[in-house]
């Protein structure tokens, strides 16, 4: 698609990068236990998160369960509250929209889930969930028009034709999450948002869709949003990484300066616990004290989210930390003790 | 301590057979961790529920448990053997734990049952053993539900509920995968140390190689209900000898390794379940299959200490980064 085509161009920024999307100071709050008697308490799942995407670049977010990752996610397609700051998508404000006006956005955002068969409908043909998202974002498209569109995304995420005829559960988990992504992007999407797209694959087929996400980024020139609590996925598919902890991103930077540098003793953590082929074995002795629970985010901790896990904690953390740059201007880290470069060496 | 021959397990249905362990022998010394890796439908977790009498499916062949024939006892038998010699922990702590009974209850009624213990010598042996799998307060979980506790509480919990009669044999079928990678972490040096403090003997299933190779000290690779290959771990990763193995290894990303290191994936998928057996069943998806291995079942070879069911197994070292 030529840039004139869409409908919400870019105003010509100063910077070289193109800015797709741009989220500042974002809180997303859910209510719980309301009842007639009683208004609720507040979750607190995403607290003051502020990024940018540029266009063409992939953003990998990492974190726990209750991080609020996929919150975060499904606040920027609309499906959760923006319940403070904005979202901006190439220079239009686009969090907290009316439905209708969201419809006309979703066709540029779209969205990749985590378990491919609950997210294609069981009762439509492959054809029929490809013809969808057209009928919606595309209506005065043909029927010609719209075959030729459906064989080539099936081509282009690798699969045959003649899986048009078949319905979503006579499909392997490779196939069926092949067929979520071409779903997402055959109405050619500036910005892809995955949610754990491929925590539910085997290996070797994760490989795969991973190498066919990177190469529909290349091809298409899609922003990319990449969930995952895989480190390693996240180390190979992402530019830039933002790593959430209890709502609040406690460090953000270029992939290899944050896996590799870690400043956050949490990213230290995350990484300390990734577990691969060739790494250290895992010894008899228990290093961590006490096994400590994730917080409450109901009620999370004054100051710094991590102190009470953290073994570089000290008095000065019941203070909240601010992100601030670390080892460069990109990399930055909310920590009052971060961990300098020569230490991890 | 634990041998297997020929074991196999078949599933029938209307239409047609699945066979979803297809003839694995190995044995396991006591003390040792044996770690399982696998995709799904590997048949790896199918195997280790068979021995334990689990299985839905015709399951034919042998176990042995220091000397004694498994498949030959009695669903009762069966039923003492399991949480008396043999100890299960499965991915999802609430398929063992039940949801309307205090934690002390379910454990003492292990201890109770299977070692004779009076109700306070039972309690107090739970009580240890929560101890022992880093409650921070054993006291107070005893008195919950299950549904009061985290999700890593609860693996603990079960991993304490499944040694409450001393077993010989810990089998623990995805016991991390459900969990966060840090409290992960957390049970599988738990683990470790519960096996190098009370010397039972543990079988690791996973899919994930990087938790197997991370704890285990040999490991069985699994590929449509067959042995890939059996070796220690040091070998299994420094110089996979099946190319599935290898394959597996590169598919696997790792945040060790440099950003530019490409993964390859393996194309393709399981064989269909009507494939014929008298052939390797992952030749189609192999890079180096030959004729052979389309007609005839592989042997298996061994090279140095291990084994693997391959016409052409990998003589190469692979280097790992």
């Amino acid at each position: 698609m030529s840039e004139n085509t869409r409908p919400n161009a870019p105003k010509n920024t100063t910077s070289d990068l193109k800015e797709g999307l741009s989220v500042e100071n974002v809180s997303v709050t859910y209510m719980t236990g309301r009842s007639l008697l009683s208004s609720g308490s507040p979750v607190r799942a995403v607290r003051n998160a502020s990024f940018t995407v540029p266009e063409g670049h992939t953003l990998g977010i990492v974190g726990e369960s209750g991080c609020g990752k996929s919150s975060l996610a499904r606040a920027l397609v609309g499906l959760a509250p923006v319940s403070a700051g904005r979202v901006f998508w190439r220079g239009q404000q686009i969090s907290n929209l009316a439905e209708k006006e969201f419809r006309e956005l979703r066709k540029n955002i779209q969205m990749v889930f985590q378990d491919p068969y609950s997210s294609l409908n069981p009762k439509l043909k492959v054809f029929d969930v490809l013809a969808e998202p057209l009928r919606t974002h595309m209506p005065d498209l043909s029927k010609a028009e719209m075959a030729v569109l459906i064989s080539d995304i099936l081509e282009t995420v690798g699969l045959q034709a003649d899986i048009m005829d078949r319905f979503s559960h006579e499909l392997s988990g490779g196939q069926a999450q092949r067929i979520g992504i071409g779903r997402s992007v055959i109405t050619q999407p500036g910005l892809l948002i995955c949610d754990e797209s491929v925590s539910a694959l085997d290996v070797s087929v994760q490989a795969t869709i991973l190498n066919l996400l990177k190469s529909l980024q290349a091809d298409l020139d899609l922003s990319m949003i990449f969930i995952s609590h895989d480190l390693g996925v996240i180390k190979y598919i992402a530019d830039t990484v933002a790593v959430l902890y209890l709502g609040q991103i406690v460090e953000s930077g270029p992939v290899e300066d944050v896996l590799g540098n870690p400043s956050h003793p949490y990213t230290q953590l995350l990484l300390r616990s990734s577990l691969s082929p060739g790494g250290e074995p895992i010894t008899a002795t228990i290093d961590d004290a006490a096994p400590v629970d994730l917080p409450s985010n109901t009620a999370p901790p004054e100051g710094c989210a991590f102190r009470a896990r953290c073994t570089r904690a000290k008095e000065d953390c019941i203070s909240s930390p601010e992100l601030r740059p670390t080892s460069s201007q990109m990399h930055h880290a909310a920590c009052h003790f971060p961990i300098l470069s020569e230490e991890t060496n | 301590m634990l041998d297997i021959r020929n074991m196999s397990v078949f599933f029938s249905s209307k239409n047609h057979g699945v066979i979803a362990v297809d003839d694995v022998s190995l044995s396991l010394g006591a003390g040792r961790i044996l770690g399982v890796v696998g995709e799904s439908g590997s048949g790896k977790s199918q195997l280790f529920k068979a021995i334990g009498g689990l299985s839905h499916g015709e399951v034919s062949g042998s176990a042995c448990l220091e000397e004694r024939e498994l498949l030959e006892l009695t669903p009762r038998q069966l039923g003492r053997v399991r949480g008396k010699d043999i100890g299960y922990v499965f991915q999802d702590p609430m398929t063992s734990l039940n949801p309307f009974l205090r934690i002390c209850t379910q454990l003492t009624e292990v201890a109770i049952r299977h070692l004779g213990l009076s109700h306070k010598a039972a309690l107090d042996r739970a009580h240890g053993l929560l101890q022992q799998v880093l409650i921070p307060d054993p006291d107070r979980t005893l008195r919950s539900y299950p549904h009061e506790l985290s999700g890593g509480m609860r693996q603990r919990v079960v991993i304490a509920m499944a040694l409450m009669a001393e077993p010989k044999l810990l089998i623990a079928d995805e016991p991390t995968t459900a969990l966060d990678s840090t409290v992960q972490l957390q049970i599988l040096q738990l683990l470790k140390t519960l096996n190098k403090n009370t010397g039972v003997t543990m079988v690791l299933i996973s899919h994930d190689i990087g938790v197997v190779s991370s704890v285990c000290d040999e490991v069985l690779v699994m590929y449509a209900g067959r042995i890939s290959e059996l070796a220690d771990v040091a070998d299994l990763i420094s110089s996979p000898r099946h190319p599935y193995t290898g394959k597996l290894i590169e598919s696997t990303p790792d945040v060790g390794l440099p950003k530019t290191t490409i993964l390859h994936g393996i194309p393709g998928g399981l064989p269909a379940h009507n494939t014929p057996r008298e052939r390797c069943l992952f030749a189609d998806r192999c890079i180096q299959s030959a004729a052979v291995c389309f007609d005839e079942r592989p042997p298996a070879q061994l090279i140095g200490n291990t084994q693997a069911m391959c016409h052409f197994p990998l003589q190469e070292e692979i280097s790992l980064v």
